[in-house]
């Protein structure tokens, strides 16, 4: 990669295989310093004591859930990139773990081109929508009530549905933007803006308790 | 509530004991200490029935009488003013405050002293205030006295109708204190006490009414309903000093209604007994006497009736009233007997104390020689409100175990049929699901067994041969990971059954891959496509392996750089085509063969017809029609 990414990055994963690969894949790219944990409890006592810039972490883990990584790494340091480590990266897991804070996803089969491609994606627009994550979105936007006074931090816009339409159909973000009349960089803004607000709960509540802590000790709160 | 209705079942006799000592206790306390003089000897002086009455003249002849002078026996049919004279000595111990008190005036009197006027209390002449039933007392001046020792002369002028128990009784001056506090005593049990008993019963009267409202078949509450309303309302004939009507029909309404009350009362007790027992409602031939007893009341309120008919009328309706009366208490007491209740028992000693104080009532009435005497009868009322509140108290703790214990049941009923239920729909649905497993088991099993296992055992095969490059043993093993990808695809498209939403996964799993090894895979919806019902997970996997395999044959075996994958609404059904642009179908086949065959297969399988053919420029067309 020519850009150094420069950064901390934590993976847990339990499966030594992917774990032992991730590392050495990751640990090829400039400037990156890789951490391997392989539970929940490893996670944490890393977390306690170092601040990732990104954690990659899998789902099924041997005692507890990933969720609970995501949870504590955006407890600790919410302005850490939270990865999921999945093998197809649409299934309703990705889904949730979305929802809990976790900014995309990352696919197990990828090769180390892929890896520093899909690092590139988080920061343009995050990991690319799978039409059955769009449909299920769609479903939940149109099942949920229309919101009270200006507190819709939340809804969709008519845009973000448009672009949440055309990706359920299966068409890609090329193919969406020719549609609707847009770049494709516009659309990456746009699904990036869908996955904030998919995870925009989890995050101003970490950001809130984590400037309760930094307020207590005296220190600066995150914007 | 147990424990407090036992206490209320102890209570009930001591409370009916203490009343009665209470009415015999109270009762008015005369004749007073010698301080007072109580007037006996008297002149008297008829003075015709016009208003205004002049002074006595003083050649009037007076006559020699004794109170109490009852008009029904001095005389009889009289109705007008008659002047009382009486004398007396002024004591020498006399000293503050000084009464004269009329224990009874009926209907209203007129008092001077030494020929001063001291007072009257409404009006004397027509409609003449009706204070037939109300003591008076005077304040007596002690100016108007004269000194100690001789005599004053007091003047009452009285206003008597017949029919009313006109008359005068003794008459008592003196120190104010004990005259007022014998006035109270008379007074409160003629008239207060009448006036809460009547309220009392227009209570009863409203709680029948409400009863009644509850459940309009029952004729017992409407007996109970206009008994206690007539009772009530005829007992304000003592309390009521001014009517709307003229005093003789008033008293023609009192008498009426007492005896009303006697008749409806009997009919509620009928009713009464066999509710309690349990026994259906009396038909109306059983309940004819009395029902024409309270007829003949009624009608005798329309009649205009003279005086000695209506005596006459009046000892009917009382005989009457007695056999109903004793009628009524046979039924009570019956009632108490068969059932033991309390509440029974308690409502038989009441209707025991109303015949008691009724025969009391007409023993007053029928002593024609004096005036003054209490009536008792609406006392009665205090006991049977005591006794009604009890039996309908008792009724409603009934009605509400009662609903409790059905509700209760009901709930085990409804419980053990949702149990019942819910056993029968667990078996359903483990037989359902044990069905639905094995059908999926099975699938799943030779799903495996054909695509996975036969692909790892390749990969295996070749893993093993040191002659096998690393890329080859790599699209063996993505072939593994596509295979269950499509397993795990056609699962999830279960609720959906959304043909466009199960290719355009694939599309979007395989597009980035495709695209790293040069090919192009482009996309088409047309028209819309509806869900498919028939496409569950067996079918949408053969739907995605034919797709997969024509993607395949596309790009391994024609050399295609773009494919095209379009996903058509034909009517309900759908088109699904496969388009490329590489050798065609003839260069094509003899590589793609297997591939062909096994399309073809599935195709049967789901009941669709494929086509293949040269594509629209060049390369090979795959078309899978789904009707369904």
């Amino acid at each position: 990669m020519e850009r150094a990414i420069g950064e901390r990055i934590l993976i847990v994963e339990d499966d030594p295989a992917t774990l032992g690969w991730l590392l050495a894949e990751l640990g090829e790219l400039a400037g990156v310093q890789a951490s391997g944990c392989a539970s929940v409890a490893e996670a944490r006592r890393w977390l306690e004591q170092h601040t990732p810039h990104i954690v990659l972490t899998d789902l099924g883990l041997p005692d507890g859930s990933g969720i609970e990584v995501i949870a504590l790494a955006l407890r600790l340091h919410p302005q850490c990139e939270v990865l999921v480590i999945s093998i197809f990266g649409d299934d309703t897991h990705v889904l949730s773990a979305i929802e809990a804070g976790a900014s995309g996803y990352l696919l197990k089969d990828s090769s180390l081109e892929h890896l520093g491609e899909q690092l590139q994606h988080l920061r343009d627009g995050g990991s690319p929508l799978s039409p059955q994550i769009a449909r299920t979105l769609i479903r939940r936007q149109r099942a949920r009530p229309a919101p009270q006074g200006d507190d819709g931090l939340g809804m969709l816009t008519e845009r973000e549905l448009e672009v949440l339409t055309f990706i359920a159909k299966g068409f890609s973000y090329q193919e969406g933007a020719a549609m609707l009349g847009v770049s494709a960089n516009t659309v990456r803004t746009h699904v990036k803006r869908i996955y904030q607000k998919l995870a925009v709960n989890s995050r101003t509540e970490a950001v809130y308790e984590y400037n309760l802590r930094q307020s207590a000790r005296g220190l600066p709160p995150l914007r | 509530m147990q424990p407090a209705m036992g206490t209320c079942r102890s209570a009930w006799p001591a409370l009916l004991l203490a009343w009665l000592l209470c009415l015999a206790g109270c009762a008015p306390r005369e004749p007073f200490g010698a301080e007072v003089l109580t007037l006996t000897q008297t002149d008297v002086l008829t003075a015709g029935g016009a208003w205004p009455v002049p002074a006595p003249a003083p050649d009037a002849r007076w006559q020699p009488a004794t109170l109490p002078d009852a008009w029904d026996s001095s005389r009889p049919d009289y109705q007008g003013y008659v002047w009382y004279r009486l004398r007396f000595a002024t004591p020498a111990g006399w000293h503050g405050p000084l009464a004269l008190y009329l224990p009874s005036v009926s209907m209203n009197a007129q008092v001077e002293l030494n020929g001063q006027l001291l007072g009257q209390q409404g009006r004397m002449h027509e409609p003449v205030t009706r204070h037939f039933y109300t003591p008076l007392i005077f304040a007596l001046p002690p100016i108007l006295l004269r000194p100690p020792g001789q005599d004053n002369e007091l003047r009452i002028l009285l206003m008597g109708y017949r029919l009313y128990r006109s008359g005068l009784a003794p008459v008592s001056v003196g120190p104010a204190e004990p005259l007022q506090q014998a006035w109270a005593v008379r007074h409160f049990w003629q008239n207060t006490g009448t006036l809460v008993t009547s309220v009392l019963v227009l209570g009863l009267a409203l709680g029948g009414a409400l009863l009644w409202l509850r459940a309009p078949r029952r004729r017992m509450y409407v007996w109970f309903t206009l008994a206690a309303a007539v009772w009530g309302l005829r007992n304000l004939n003592f309390v009521l000093t001014d009517n709307p009507w003229s005093n003789l029909w008033w008293n023609q309404a009192s008498l009426a209604g007492a005896a009303a009350f006697v008749g409806l009362f009997a009919l509620f007790t009928q009713e009464y007994s066999r509710w309690m027992q349990r026994q259906p409602q009396p038909g109306w031939r059983h309940t004819a006497v009395p029902v024409g007893y309270v007829a003949a009341c009624a009608l005798l309120l329309l009649l205009p009736v003279d005086t000695a008919e209506l005596r006459r009328l009046f000892l009917v309706l009382a005989l009457g009233a007695l056999a109903l009366a004793a009628w009524s208490q046979w039924h009570l007491l019956c009632t108490a007997w068969r059932t033991g209740s309390r509440p029974a028992w308690a409502v038989a000693a009441a209707g025991a104390v109303y015949l008691v104080l009724m025969l009391h009532d007409y023993a007053v009435a029928a002593d024609r020689s004096t005036v003054g005497q209490l009536f008792l009868r609406q006392y009665a009322a205090v006991p049977l409100f005591m006794a009604f509140t009890l039996v309908w108290t008792q009724r409603y703790r009934q009605a509400f175990e009662q609903v409790g214990r059905l509700s209760q049941g009901l709930k085990q009923q409804v419980d053990a049929q949702r149990a019942e239920i819910e056993r029968n729909v667990g078996q359903l649905m483990e037989a359902e699901r044990s069905r639905v497993l094995s059908g999926e088991r099975e699938r799943l099993v030779s799903d495996l067994h054909d695509g996975l296992g036969l692909h790892l055992l390749t990969a295996l095969k070749m893993a093993r041969d040191p002659a096998t490059g690393r890329d080859a043993l790599a699209e063996v093993l993505a072939d593994c990971l596509d295979d269950l990808r499509l397993a795990i695809d056609s699962m999830s498209n279960i609720d959906e059954r959304d043909p466009v939403l199960l290719l355009a996964s694939l599309r979007f799993r395989l597009a980035p891959r495709l695209q790293a090894a040069g090919v192009q895979l482009d996309w088409q919806v047309v028209g819309e496509v509806a869900p498919q019902p028939w496409l569950d997970a067996p079918r949408a996997l053969h739907l995605l392996r034919v797709v997969q395999e024509a993607l395949a044959n596309a790009v391994r075996h024609a050399g295609a750089t773009r494919v095209l994958l379009k996903v058509e609404a034909l009517g309900e059904g759908v088109a699904v085509s496969v388009i490329d642009d590489g050798l065609g179908i003839d260069q094509a086949a003899s590589a793609a063969g297997v591939g062909l065959a096994s399309m073809r297969r599935r195709a049967a399988l789901l009941g669709a017809t494929l086509e293949v053919g040269p594509g629209p420029d060049r390369g090979t067309q795959v078309q899978l029609v789904l009707v369904g």
